[in-house]
């Protein structure tokens, strides 16, 4: 049968480079695409770690001596606001926004999310006497 | 010219195409990876959970009220995501010559959110 000369030289010599080249392709991939990741990842690890300081230290209820898990006290929700500009320089060196909100009751630091395209959402649970609610963090970068 | 093996040019071309093979295969199995962004807010909101039950269990759950977040069999909906395991902290106890009986337990909480 009649066919092209192709020296198995060639072939491996081929099979050598296709793997380096599909290598380093790959890799240069894996790397583009896990940049992004990783800040998806940190917005939602910051905007948890948020909620999870709101919720259980700024405004847990103090007021009757109780200590009930998640037990807030919507008086508190002042004092929230007002330290949100001061929580984000200690949380993150970027410049982030938040914004919290619960029942109509809205509290943001660093300005809104307005153009910004990296937004992360927590949401937690919230008991005011007893009832169950729901409270929203939003994360922008 | 050096001696050599021949490949006629249907060899050639069948093994481009079981290479093409190859790397199309590699490829889906590559973008069939994933992970859950919610697995952090599904962790603490199972220590949420987990705590009520624990420490106030007068409390309801978050199954009436709350469409984001169901406990229990009520996250039986295709349209709920999410369990985690968590740890806690047995009630430090003495027994009668004072040793501590306090330790780490871990239970199943099955908490899951609107996905």
């Amino acid at each position: 049968m009649r066919g092209q000369l192709f020296i198995s030289d060639v072939l491996v010599s081929a099979l050598i480079i296709t793997i380096i080249v599909g290598f380093t392709v790959w890799e240069a991939e894996q790397v583009y695409n896990a940049a992004p990741d990783i800040q998806q990842d940190k917005i939602n690890s910051l905007a948890n770690d948020i909620a999870q300081m709101a919720v259980k230290n700024i405004l847990a209820n103090r007021s009757d001596g109780r200590v009930l898990p998640n037990w807030v006290d919507p008086a508190r929700w002042g004092l929230l606001a007002g330290n949100m500009s001061q929580m984000i320089p200690l949380t993150s060196p970027y410049a982030y926004s938040a914004t919290i909100t619960h029942s109509g009751l809205s509290a943001t630091g660093n300005g809104g999310c307005g153009s910004r395209s990296n937004v992360a959402v927590s949401r937690r649970i919230v008991y005011i006497n007893g009832a169950a609610e729901e409270l929203n963090i939003k994360v922008c970068l | 010219m050096r001696k050599g093996v021949f490949f006629t040019m249907d060899a050639v071309f069948a093994l481009y195409i079981a290479f093409l093979f190859m790397s199309t295969m590699m490829a889906l199995l590559e973008s069939g990876k994933s992970y859950s962004d919610d697995s952090l807010t599904i962790v603490r909101l199972s220590r949420d959970v987990y705590e009520v039950k624990k420490y106030a269990p007068g409390l309801e759950l978050p199954n009436v009220n709350i469409t984001f977040v169901k406990t229990g069999s009520a996250c039986n909906s295709k349209n709920y995501i999410g369990s985690a395991i968590v740890f806690g902290y047995n009630d430090i106890a003495y027994d009668a010559s004072w040793q501590s009986k306090s330790s780490v337990t871990t239970k199943f909480e099955k908490v899951c959110i609107n996905g």
